[in-house]
């Protein structure tokens, strides 16, 4: 234990080591900056925000340019919860909760106080789970060394089956998404056998569909074109603020919140699989089940803002774990993650802890300083987030379009990965249009060509026989999570839940 | 069945359903795929070929898109409003075109050019701005690109039209 002890406390060494170096404090600030300055933006959520600032860090080192994503992430997630709390206008469904009580809190004029209570309550949120993350990826990557080809398989498996059953929505869509997300990783060279598949004589295909562009028109394309329809074109409209620091009482009741919020978020975010929604509406019913003056929820309870943001924040980053140890993305932004590490020709699986060291544990220091630098940064600058606000949507738009473009053109200096994200932005928006969920396809997307490798090798050393998933003991307790979690899923109480109503 | 949610007076017809419509795009993505890809050698289990997983997934979704198509006609729909309700051509085809006049814009006519083309394009897909802050949109964005991206990052980025050097 005591050994343990000691190489956990090495490890955070280097891993500050790596996160303090001037160059990757300054990408970490640069990336919080920027997530904050585009996730405030109205219609913007973080998931489009990291597609869209994903190639501006293809120019840096492998370690600096997932520090500077992982400041993006934080940063636009940060800047959700502000337009949430400011102007009534959640960012991504996990700050709807926030919307409740913080923007009750604004119009009573106590915005700044919380403001200053999500930030820290997620600075609380991301200092516990920045240590779960250090704790627990090297134990679990050090049981993914023994997984065979089967094993990969089935956790794959269960990674999938975990993201569409805690998602919102339907079933059988967000399944039929994850299909077509695997169908189209598989467009481009067969490794296997060089051969093409529906590449169509095209270039640009033949190394498979580019990541970038899938996610920038499926998320920031697809954004546009919907904002703009549903705001008949004016995009969304703002209105000012006043502020005020948090007051004692404030504190007395929220310290509480932010920690069960943290606990709850951890604990249901270490799943693979989770979206940070689900934690942040149950953090919020169980803190007005337990108030004893429930009557103050929705009329701006501070421990109504602290519990989910705390919960969506230890959730968010709580996907870290399956991301970093298993290489299995539990949601888009990770997918994005992993998406970025294999352009740096680093290839996603729990060898990455035991080879990359400076990478992981830079990556896990610089989480936490990611959360102080919100907290430091951002709180001196909300009145710059709120003068952005103001910009006209109709101004900001075709802005948002050309560094798209330029972004997505600069990755291969190729016309057509812009076609394609042009193509993928018309797809998002059909699929918005239909209530298709863009998660599970991108996670699909990240997965398949692994799955298929994965699957085929373990085809050819079992010769064809499919039991070989059921014989080997790691496959088969997987797939049997797996089977139950569907059942589960199918049974009233859980459908209830996942409809996304906030319970009490 | 949910004929309820609908606005009084309207007839719960089989266009409006969404997940019809969403079952029969899957399928008929599927289709395309089964097609498209008929000449891809699936072979054993295990020998498979490079068509045997992409084949096993474009019949997986002809086989959601039936589901999902069925449990619409079943269900009737449940959404308040009808699948196309609210929907506007003008956006979706004028943000492509904007993504779509810059990137033929850009190797040619350079980056200039590109920007003001995308932002005239992108112009038409809302509430549209008059020619003078348009114009300033153009060179303000422009002057920031060219210092971030060209000066910046140093990106290869021709700037003025190729026949102006």
């Amino acid at each position: 234990m005591e050994a343990l002890a000691a190489s956990l406390g090495a490890n955070i060494a280097l891993g500050f080591s790596v996160a303090l170096s001037p160059t990757n404090v300054a990408l970490c600030l640069a990336g919080c900056v920027l997530g904050t300055l585009i996730g405030v933006l109205p219609g913007i959520g973080p998931s489009a925000t990291v597609a869209m600032l994903m190639p501006v860090t293809f120019y840096l080192s492998p370690v600096g340019a997932l520090i500077m994503l992982a400041g993006v992430f934080y940063g636009s997630q940060y800047g959700g919860s502000t337009t949430a709390i400011l102007v009534n206008l959640p960012g991504e469904s996990s700050s709807i909760v926030t919307t409740l009580d913080g923007h009750a809190m604004a119009k009573e004029g106590r915005a700044g106080a919380a403001l200053a209570v999500a930030a820290l309550a997620s600075l609380f949120a991301g200092t516990v789970t920045t240590l779960a993350i250090a704790a627990a990826g090297p134990p679990i990557a050090k049981f993914a060394l023994l997984f065979q080809s089967p094993d990969y398989v089935a956790v794959m498996v269960l990674g999938l089956v975990a993201a569409v059953v805690l998602a919102q929505g339907s079933l059988p869509k967000a399944l039929a998404m994850i299909v077509l997300g695997v169908f189209l990783g598989l467009v481009g060279t067969d490794v296997t056998t060089g051969m093409q598949r529906y590449t169509f004589g095209v270039n640009a295909l033949f190394d498979g569909i580019g990541f970038v562009p899938v996610a920038m028109g499926l998320f920031g394309i697809a954004e546009i074109m919907h904002n703009l329809e549903a705001t008949q074109g004016k995009g969304r409209v703002m209105r000012p603020m006043d502020r005020l620091w948090p007051s004692r009482e404030d504190f007395r009741r929220a310290a509480p919140a932010a920690g069960r919020g943290t606990a709850m978020g951890l604990g249901l975010g270490i799943l693979p699989g989770s979206t940070t929604d689900i934690p942040a509406y149950a953090a919020y019913s169980v803190e007005k089940r337990i108030s004893s003056e429930p009557w103050r929820f929705g009329k701006g309870a501070v421990e109504g803002v602290a519990a989910p943001e705390a919960a969506n924040n230890a959730s968010a980053q709580a996907g870290f774990i399956p991301m970093l140890s298993l290489g299995i993305p539990p949601n888009a932004i990770m997918a994005m993650m992993i998406g970025a590490m294999m352009i740096h020709g680093i290839a996603p699986g729990p060898q990455i802890i035991d080879k990359q060291p400076a990478l992981f544990w830079g990556l896990v220091a610089s989480m936490w300083l990611g959360n102080a630098v919100l907290v430091v940064l951002n709180l001196p600058l909300i009145w710059l987030w709120v003068r952005l606000l103001t910009i006209p949507y109709r101004v900001l738009f075709p802005s948002i379009i050309v560094f798209c473009c330029i972004g997505c053109y600069s990755l291969k200096n190729n016309p057509a990965d812009v076609v394609i994200m042009a193509l993928f932005g018309v797809i998002g928006y059909g699929l918005k249009k239909l209530r298709f969920e863009p998660a599970p396809l991108v996670i699909g997307f990240i997965l398949g060509p692994m799955l298929e490798e994965n699957f085929r090798r373990a085809m050819l050393v079992s010769g064809g026989e499919l039991s070989v998933f059921v014989t080997r003991p790691i496959s088969a307790v997987f797939l049997a999570v797996s089977a139950a979690l569907l059942f589960a899923v199918l049974m009233p109480a859980v459908r209830r839940a996942r409809s996304g109503e906030v319970a009490g | 069945m949910s004929s309820g949610a609908y606005p009084a007076g309207r007839p719960t017809r089989l266009i409006d359903n969404r997940d019809l419509w969403a079952g029969a795009v899957l399928a008929a993505t599927g289709l395309a795929a089964l097609i498209l890809g008929r000449d891809l050698t699936v072979g054993t289990p295990a020998e498979m070929g490079e068509g045997f997983v992409p084949r096993a997934m474009a019949i997986a979704l002809v086989a959601f898109g039936v589901l999902v198509g069925g449990l619409g006609l079943w269900r009737g729909n449940a959404a308040p409003e009808a699948c196309f309700d609210g929907a506007r051509w003008r956006p979706v085809m004028f943000v492509s075109a904007a993504i779509l006049a810059f990137v033929a814009a850009l190797q040619p006519l350079g980056l200039i050019t590109a920007i003001a083309a995308s932002a005239v394009a992108a112009n038409f897909a809302g509430e549209p701005l008059s020619a003078r802050p348009l114009v300033l949109l153009v060179a303000l964005l422009s002057a920031g690109v060219i210092a971030i991206f060209v000066w910046g990052l140093g990106l290869p980025l021709r700037v003025l039209p190729a026949f102006a050097g």
